[in-house]
């Protein structure tokens, strides 16, 4: 897996993994995540488009980043989930606490909001 | 003679030139091409000049007045042979160094060929000889030619001691002391410079007309290479030259020589080691035998190339089977060629015999008096199965308990030996055991190379190992199940080498099961668990359940829920120290099952209950379980009393009601 990180004045940075979000992985996500948010309280769209595959090492990378982004007054939102993804944030209960959306300019139109 | 090497290396020709004109070698064929001619003429070099279909060079003259000589060299191609050609040139410039008449040049340019050519001729020598003693013959009776000297005397430092060579086959009076008296020279010695030290210690080679003597560092340590007596009253300044030259090449063949001999000798031993190796793996029955309701598999691996451990079998005149398995005391080659004589007396006294235990005593008897010379002793044990019968016999000869597992019941039981070791006692009584057996169960047998496999931390493999494995991929295939033990004994030494051999035997009692069964054994390391999740993969994504193939999404949910599970094996019960899980895939008519094992420590059952996720303040971690339990029909926990956790984890396909 690698990580693009997508900055653009005016709107949130884009987080894109590339590739499975799994136990060997998630630790390179959540310290992406957990840089960004020491860098300033941003806030972040994790762009899930290139993720075909991710286990629960992955949801635990996605909450500790939404955490690290909120303690700095940032949020975290996702985009593009895939079936699969969308399925474990279901089954685990945390569709109810990212936002989520299908696409990126959705995510960047509706902004992410804090709770 | 230098010609001829030229020649056959280079399919070309060589030609000597002094002031001009051709001195030596036939003058090149076709004619000699104009730029050759005027590189002679003007006594400059030339360098891989391709002309007339050859390759051409002439040397630099050796010297700036005349008098100089030049090689002229051609060949079919320009094979770097410039460096060999130089080589050769600088020599031969060297031995005729002294000579400055035109007079004397053509004599000392014979000399010298003669020389250059001595040097090809010992290389040759060393190519043709195999024996190191016969080549250093070949080369002093060569040498002694060559400079027509009335003897040559080589001594040379051999891991038995020093051995001396003479061109007259005479011996070498006291050889210690020729050594000695050039020891710590790094050039030849003249008589007036060894004289002193052979006078000294009595060597009669003191007061021999001329003696030229020089060190030689050879592999066995310093020895001496001398010349007796020249034609003429002293020897001189090309002696000396030639001398050193021979001593450093005599070093070099024979620490080439040496370095053969022990590459052959090895070879030969590699060969020797696989024809055995070859000749065991034929002893073995090519198949087991089977019957209905009776399915064998075995394996054996040899800590080296041949072992001890053994296993054979042999149907008898009334259809009953047995089955053997021997452990001959000791490694490697002896052990193995006793393993030879076992074979032969077990085939051909099985045949007609119905009892075990009557077997291993004829079979004791038989091989004492060889077992008793070889100081050694065999364990053995041999199970006699009938097709259709409610029971077995078993007779043991100091071997390891026959372990039999009970189908039914999920348990194992070890049988101990009846008797003592084979080639102990001559006349030693084995009694046969009469045990049931039922459906289901399963008989072992095994070597100590199994149960005393070591672990990394020193830990052996043991008994418990052995129940372990069979235990959690029961009622896989016979061979499967030989398999995962194997695979469970390479996880417990974890890449330490096979320090005892291996052999495993094992019988199935009743009609295979209907369901297919995957075992499998892993490291408890993330990198094997994506072979055991393609393995599920494969598996599953073939399936049929009720005439459907399986969707995608099932086996990516089972897969998820697998994976969730043995990480969580990996982290909280071996806290990701490794160990070895173990256990098997149940493809069923309508669900998949996975059942895993590991020796960890209890599972703290963390969010089992399953809260609701706050979505102001979720958990960080703890999602595995959640998605597994989520993503599986049924997924139970439990600490068995023999201190090991069991996940079965079990999927059904749409449609199939829970039973």
């Amino acid at each position: 897996m690698r990580i693009d990180v997508d900055r653009q004045k005016g709107r949130p940075a884009i987080v894109r993994p590339v590739g499975p979000v799994d136990v060997d992985t998630a630790s390179t996500l959540r310290d992406t995540l957990r840089q960004m948010a020491e860098e300033g309280g941003e806030s972040v769209i994790v762009d899930l488009g290139e993720v075909e595959f991710i286990d629960s090492s992955g949801l635990s990378a996605l909450v500790s980043g939404l955490k690290a982004l909120r303690a700095k007054g940032g949020m975290l939102s996702l985009s593009r989930a895939h079936p699969q993804a969308l399925t474990a944030l279901r089954l685990t209960m945390l569709d109810r606490v990212f936002p989520i959306f299908p696409t990126i300019e959705e995510a960047v139109k509706q902004g992410p909001t804090i709770p | 003679m230098l010609g001829e090497a030229w020649a056959q290396l280079t399919a070309g020709g060589l030609a000597v030139c002094a002031d001009g004109s051709w001195v030596l070698g036939e003058a090149p064929k076709p004619s000699v091409p104009a730029a050759v001619r005027r590189a002679v003429d003007e006594r400059s070099s030339l360098e891989a000049h391709a002309a007339r279909r050859r390759v051409w060079w002439v040397t630099a003259p050796d010297r700036a007045e005349p008098g100089g000589i030049q090689m002229v060299a051609w060949a079919r191609e320009g094979r770097g042979w410039g460096a060999l050609l130089r080589g050769w040139s600088a020599l031969l410039s060297r031995v005729i160094e002294e000579s400055s008449t035109a007079d004397g040049l053509t004599a000392e340019l014979i000399n010298a060929w003669d020389r250059l050519t001595f040097l090809y001729d010992l290389a040759k020598i060393a190519g043709r000889h195999t024996d190191l003693r016969e080549m250093l013959e070949a080369i002093v009776r060569l040498l002694a030619r060559v400079v027509s000297v009335q003897d040559v005397m080589l001594v040379v430092a051999r891991p038995e001691g020093l051995a001396s060579f003479t061109a007259s086959g005479s011996e070498v009076p006291l050889p210690e002391v020729l050594v000695g008296s050039v020891a710590g020279a790094n050039r030849p010695l003249a008589l007036e410079e060894v004289r002193p030290a052979l006078e000294r210690a009595g060597s009669p080679l003191a007061w021999s007309g001329d003696l030229l003597v020089t060190p030689l560092q050879g592999p066995g340590g310093p020895g001496a290479l001398g010349l007796v007596n020249p034609p003429t009253d002293r020897f001189d300044a090309h002696d000396v030259q030639l001398l050193a030259s021979v001593a450093e090449q005599v070093s070099a063949l024979i620490e080439a020589a040496d370095t053969r001999a022990e590459r052959e000798k090895n070879q030969r031993l590699e060969h020797e080691l696989e024809i055995a190796a070859n000749l065991q793996r034929s002893l073995l029955p090519l198949r087991l035998p089977e019957a209905p309701n009776l399915r064998a598999a075995a394996y054996l691996r040899p800590a080296r190339r041949v072992g001890g451990d053994f296993y054979d079998a042999v149907t008898s005149d009334t259809g009953a089977i047995l089955l053997l398995l021997a452990d001959v005391a000791g490694k490697g080659m002896p052990a193995a060629l006793l393993t030879a004589l076992v074979h032969a007396v077990f085939i051909s006294e099985a045949a007609d015999r119905a009892d075990p235990g009557d077997l291993l005593q004829v079979m004791n008897r038989r091989m004492f008096p060889d077992l008793d010379r070889a100081e050694t002793f065999v364990t053995a044990v041999v199970i006699r199965l009938e097709a259709g019968s409610p029971r077995f016999a078993y007779a043991s000869a100091g071997h390891m308990d026959v372990a039999v597992w009970r189908g039914t019941e999920e348990r194992i039981e070890f049988l101990p030996a009846s008797g003592l070791p084979l080639g102990i006692e001559p006349e030693a009584a084995y009694r046969a055991r009469t045990v049931p057996l039922a459906a289901g169960d399963e008989v072992i047998l095994y070597s100590d190379g199994v149960t005393e496999a070591e672990g990394a931390d020193g830990t052996l493999f043991g008994s418990e190992g052995l129940s372990a494995i069979i235990s959690a991929t029961f009622p896989a295939q016979a061979a499967d199940q030989i398999r995962a033990i194997v695979a469970g004994l390479d996880v417990h030494r974890a890449d330490r080498p096979l320090r005892d051999d291996v052999a495993l035997l094992l019988v199935k009692v009743g009609e295979e099961n209907g369901d297919a069964v995957r075992p499998f054994v892993l490291p408890a390391r993330r990198a094997s668990v994506s072979d055991l999740l393609e393995m599920a993969r494969q598996a599953i994504g073939g399936l049929e359940f009720a005439g459907n193939r399986a969707e995608p999404q099932f086996v990516d949910e089972f897969v998820l829920a697998l994976s969730e599970i043995v990480t969580n094996q990996i982290q909280h019960a071996y806290l990701g120290q490794g160990g070895s899980i173990e256990g098997r895939l149940t493809i069923g008519r309508d669900q998949v099952s996975a059942d895993l094992f590991d020796h960890g420590v209890l599972f703290q059952p963390l969010g089992a209950e399953r809260p609701a996720v706050d979505p102001a303040n979720p958990p960080e971690r703890g999602y595995g379980l959640r998605l597994a339990r989520a993503l599986l029909d049924e997924c139970h926990y439990t600490r068995r009393g023999d201190g090991r956790n069991h996940w079965r984890l079990i999927k059904r396909a749409k449609g199939a009601t829970s039973p």
